[in-house]
C-alpha cells in the first residue's frame, strides 16, 4: 500500500517557509552545548502544537513520538541542536549572512540549527501523513553532541525504551554543493579516542639528575614513540590519525618534577584499527615508563566516539526515498568525513544511516568550514533534507 | 758476575743492550701481528726462553709465561708485556721525519708501543737469567696475546690464580710524557670500561607493509636515545665518565624490514662506586623498550674491563726503583689515562702497578697519539724500560719485612 507521492510533495512544500523560519529562530537564539533549555522548550512547543506525546531525557534532550495508523517499524529521526562557544562573524564568504546569532560568544557554526529545523519540518509532514503511516516515528533531539556524546547513555536508553528499529540523521556538509545527498554504506565518520598518561618519577634538584627520576624525559620519549604508531602498525589504506595536544610537567627550571603528563587524540575509521592503536599506545607508555624508572600513575586509552557506520540496507532504503522524492541526480559519492559524531553510538544500537547534505553555494557565500566563524548554510538545502528524512520513514514503512 | 746487583749495574747492563733492544723492537715492529695472531712474536719469546733454558707455558694460543727461579724459594713477582699490534696502516712518517722501521704486514702496525714492551721485557728476562743466583724467589715473565681486544683475560687470570704471584708489574710507553719521565702514581691510572651490544629482534617483512611486521628499528632508535640519557641519570656527576653510543646496526635495503637491530655503547670510568648502575640501567631500558614494541632482546656482547688501580705499596716500591735507577727528577705525576688496559683485570687479582714511561721526543718525531698512524716510540727509552722491569723485580723480591 503506497502513499501518493504528489500528496507527499504538497506536504513538503507546505513546510518550506516553516523550516526556514525555524532554522533562523535556532540560529539567532543558540543554546549552549549541554544546556539547551531554550531549544528544548521550543521543540516541546512544536510537538505540543501537533498534539504529539513528548518527554525530556537527560535534562535537555527531547523525545517526540508519532504513531502511525497501522503497525510497523519504529523509525528514529535524530537531530542535534547544540551550538558552539565561539564568536560568529556576520559575514560569510560572499557578504552578510541572512541571520546572525544574538548571543555573544555562542553560535551555530556546524549546521545543527539546520538539523533541528529539518527534523521539525519532517515531524510536521509526517504528522500530516499519519493516517497512512505503518509504524511509529521517534524524533530524538540530542543534547551535548559537540561535547563528544555527552548524553550518549541516555540517548541509547531512550532508543531501547522506545524500541527504535532504525535511526536516521542528516549532517549538513560545507564541502558539498547545495542539495547534494551522500548516503553510502560503511564507515562515514571517524571514531575518536582519547589518549594520555601521567608518569611519576622522583623529584629532585636540577643539578642532580642522577639522584632523581625525571618524568619529563619519560614523557618526551613517549611522545616521540607515539609518532611511529600509525605509520608502522596500521595497515595501509586504513585511515587513522594520532596527535598529541598537551604536554605538561614541572614548574621551575631547576627543579626536577615528580610527575609529567601528556594528552592526545586518536581518530580511526575501523573499530579494529582503533583498538590496535590504543593497545600499542598503552604498551608503549607502560614499557617506556618502566625503562625510565617511572610509574604510570594514570593511563587513558579509550574510545570516546565509535566509527559512524552506515548499514547497507538502511542506505538502500534512504536512497529509495531520495530517488522517489528528489530524483536520482541528488545522490553523490563522498569520501568519509574526517570528523566524528556521537550518532555512531545510535547506529551501533539501531542500524541505520547518516546522510551528508551539501550546503555550499559560492554566490550565496556558503561553504566556509564547519566551526569557522564564517560558516553559513544555504537554506535551500533544508527542504532537501526534510524530503530525505520523510522519504526514509516512508521507505522503511514500505510505503513508496 | 760478582757481588750484589746495584741499580747502577742494572742501568748500565740495560744500556749495554741498547742495540739488541733496538734490533728486537724493530724485528717486532716489522712483523706486526694483530691481536690473537701473534705467531712471530710468540715464537720469538719461546725461542728465547728455550735458549735461556727456562720453562715456559702457553697462555692462550700465542701468549707465553716463562718461569725463572732464583737461588732459593721466596716471593714471586710477575712482569708483563703485551705483544699485539693493531689493524691500522701506519704513516711512512712520524711527527717529524721518516720512520726508521715500518711494518711489512699491510694493514697492521704497532701503534701503541707493544713492540717496545715486548723487546724490553725479553732483554730483562735475559739479564735476570744471568743474575739468577743473585736473588731469591721467582720471576714470571708474561707475554700477553690479544691485549687490545681484550683477548686472553680469562687465560691470563687462570694463570695468575694458578701461580699466585705476590706482585704484578707492567709498564706502558705513553706519548703524553716526555722521554726521560716516568709516572707511577697510586690509585686509578687507566679507566675501567664496558662495551655492551644488545640485539633487538622483531619480525621482518616488506617495507610496504610495516603493520604485518614488527620492526626492531624503532625500539633500537629509542634505546639509543635513552642510552644517551644515562650519563646524566645513572652516573654521579663527580665521576669522570664517558658513555658513548657507537653502534647502531640494522637493515640491508630501504624496502626490507629487518629482523634484528643492534645497539652498542661503551662506557669508561675510574671509580666503580659511581658507575655501578650502568649495566643494570641499560638492561632495564632494553628489556622494557623492546617489549613495548613487541620485540625480544638479548645481550650479545659484554666486554668488561676493570680500571687500572695502582696499589699504594707497589707504586711506592716502583717509584723507589725509578729513583734508584734514574734519580727523583725522573718521576712525575700525571692525570689518569682515559683508555683501558687488561692490566686492570689483573691488578684486581694481584696487587701491583702499571708504570707510564714517557716517549715524546721531538728530535726523533715520537709523540703521536696512540692508535694513530703517526704514532712512534723513542727507542732511546728502551734500556730504561728494561732496567725498570729488573729493578722492580729485584726490589720486590728482596725488600725487607712484609711487602706493603
Amino acid at each position: 500500500m503506497t502513499v501518493d507521492i504528489k500528496l507527499v510533495q504538497e506536504q513538503l512544500e507546505a513546510v518550506r517557509e516553516y523550516v526556514i523560519c525555524t532554522r533562523r529562530r535556532f540560529h539567532e537564539n543558540p543554546s549552549a552545548s549541554g544546556k539547551e533549555e531554550q531549544a528544548a522548550l521550543f521543540v516541546e512547543a512544536q510537538a505540543q502544537e501537533l498534539g504529539l506525546p513528548h518527554r525530556r531525557y537527560a535534562d535537555y534532550g527531547v523525545l517526540v513520538r508519532l504513531e502511525g495508523a497501522r503497525p510497523g517499524p519504529t523509525v528514529c529521526l535524530r537531530a542535534d541542536y547544540d551550538a558552539l562557544s565561539m564568536q560568529e562573524s556576520p559575514d560569510n564568504l560572499a557578504g552578510k549572512k541572512v541571520c546572525v546569532s544574538k548571543e555573544d560568544g555562542l553560535c551555530h557554526a556546524c549546521g545543527h540549527d539546520g538539523h533541528a529545523a529539518m527534523a521539525l519540518g519532517a515531524m510536521r509532514v509526517l504528522h500530516a501523513l499519519r493516517q497512512q503511516l505503518a509504524g511509529s516515528v521517534l524524533f530524538l533531539f540530542e543534547s551535548g553532541e559537540e561535547r563528544g556524546g555527552l548524553t550518549k547513555d541516555a540517548v541509547l536508553a531512550a532508543l531501547r525504551e522506545e524500541k527504535a528499529d532504525t535511526c536516521f540523521a542528516i549532517h549538513l556538509d560545507a564541502a558539498m554543493p547545495t542539495g547534494s545527498c551522500n548516503v553510502e554504506p560503511g564507515a562515514r565518520l571517524m571514531g575518536a579516542a582519547s589518549i594520555g598518561a601521567t608518569l611519576r618519577g622522583r623529584g629532585g634538584h636540577g643539578s642532580r639528575p642522577d639522584e632523581a627520576v625525571n618524568p619529563i624525559n619519560a614523557v618526551a620519549q613517549v611522545v616521540c614513540a607515539l609518532q611511529g604508531v600509525i605509520p608502522n602498525c596500521v595497515v595501509p589504506g586504513e585511515r587513522a590519525v594520532l596527535s598529541v595536544g598537551v604536554i605538561e610537567g614541572g614548574t621551575v627550571r631547576n627543579i626536577i618534577p615528580e610527575t609529567a603528563s601528556f594528552a592526545g587524540s586518536v581518530r580511526f575509521l575501523s573499530k579494529e584499527t582503533g583498538q590496535l592503536v590504543l593497545e600499542r599506545v598503552s604498551a608503549l607508555v607502560k614499557g617506556i615508563a618502566a625503562a625510565e624508572g617511572c610509574e604510570v600513575e594514570s593511563l587513558t586509552a579509550k574510545v570516546d566516539l565509535p566509527v559512524t557506520v552506515n548499514d547497507e540496507k538502511a542506505c538502500a532504503t534512504a536512497r529509495e526515498g531520495i530517488e522517489k522524492l528528489l530524483g536520482q541526480e541528488a545522490l553523490v559519492s563522498r569520501e568519509p568525513w574526517m570528523g566524528s559524531e556521537s550518532f555512531g553510538f545510535c547506529l551501533e544500537e539501531a542500524p541505520g544511516a547518516m546522510m551528508f547534505l551539501g550546503i555550499a553555494n559560492a554566490q550565496k557565500g556558503t561553504g566556509a568550514a564547519h566551526h569557522n566563524p564564517r560558516f553559513d548554510l544555504d537554506e535551500d538545502a533544508l527542504q532537501v533534507g526534510v524530503a530525505a528524512e520523510v522519504g526514509y520513514v516512508l521507505a522503511c514503512m514500505k510505503l513508496l | 758476575m760478582e757481588g750484589a746487583i746495584t741499580a747502577q749495574r742494572v742501568r748500565q747492563a740495560a744500556q749495554e743492550q741498547f742495540e739488541e733492544l733496538v734490533a728486537l723492537r724493530r724485528y717486532l715492529h716489522e712483523n706486526a701481528e694483530p691481536s690473537m695472531e701473534e705467531k712471530t712474536a710468540s715464537a720469538l719469546v719461546r725461542q728465547e726462553a728455550q735458549r735461556l733454558g727456562l720453562p715456559w707455558e702457553s697462555v692462550g694460543e700465542y701468549g707465553v709465561v716463562v718461569t725463572l727461579k732464583g737461588r732459593r724459594e721466596g716471593r714471586c713477582v710477575c712482569l708483563r708485556a703485551d705483544m699485539d699490534a693493531l689493524r691500522l696502516t701506519e704513516s711512512e712518517t712520524n711527527l717529524s721525519r721518516r720512520r726508521e722501521v715500518i711494518s711489512k704486514n699491510p694493514g697492521v702496525c704497532h701503534a701503541c708501543g707493544h713492540d717496545a714492551h715486548t723487546a724490553a721485557l725479553l732483554v730483562a728476562m735475559r739479564l735476570l737469567t744471568r743474575w739468577r743466583d743473585k736473588f731469591d724467589g721467582t720471576v714470571l715473565f708474561l707475554f700477553e696475546s690479544g691485549e687490545e681486544l681484550p683477548g686472553t683475560i680469562p687465560e691470563v687470570s687462570a694463570m695468575l690464580r694458578d701461580k699466585k704471584p705476590d706482585r704484578l708489574f707492567a709498564l706502558h710507553v705513553w706519548n703524553e710524557l716526555e722521554s726521560g719521565k716516568i709516572c707511577v702514581d697510586a690509585g686509578p691510572r687507566m679507566s675501567g670500561g664496558g662495551g655492551l651490544i644488545y640485539e633487538i629482534r622483531g619480525r621482518g617483512g616488506h617495507g610496504s607493509a610495516p603493520a604485518a611486521a614488527v620492526s626492531p628499528i624503532r625500539p633500537a632508535v629509542q634505546i639509543a636515545s635513552m642510552f644517551d640519557e644515562m650519563r646524566l641519570t645513572a652516573v654521579d656527576p663527580a665521576d669522570v665518565n664517558v658513555i658513548s653510543v657507537n653502534l647502531l646496526q640494522a637493515g640491508s635495503a630501504s624496502n626490507i624490514i629487518p629482523e634484528t637491530a643492534r645497539v652498542g655503547f661503551s662506557f669508561r670510568y675510574y671509580e666503580p662506586r659511581y658507575t655501578l648502575g650502568i649495566r643494570e640501567r641499560s638492561a632495564r631500558i632494553v628489556e622494557n623498550v623492546a617489549a613495548a614494541y613487541g620485540c625480544t632482546s638479548s645481550l650479545v656482547q659484554d666486554l668488561r674491563l676493570d680500571p687500572v688501580y695502582n696499589d699504594e705499596g707497589a707504586s711506592a716500591l716502583a717509584r723507589g726503583s725509578v729513583q734508584k735507577l734514574f734519580g727523583k727528577d725522573c718521576l712525575v705525576s700525571a692525570p689518569a689515562w682515559a683508555a683501558c688496559e687488561s692490566m686492570g683485570s689483573y691488578l684486581s687479582m694481584v696487587p701491583g702497578c702499571l708504570a707510564f714511561v714517557g716517549i715524546r721526543n721531538e728530535a726523533v718525531g715520537s709523540g703521536g697519539l696512540h692508535h694513530n698512524p703517526l704514532f712512534d716510540v723513542d727507542e732511546g727509552v728502551l734500556p730504561a724500560c728494561t732496567a725498570l722491569h729488573i729493578q722492580v723485580a729485584l726490589d720486590t723480591l728482596q725488600s725487607e719485612g712484609e711487602l706493603t
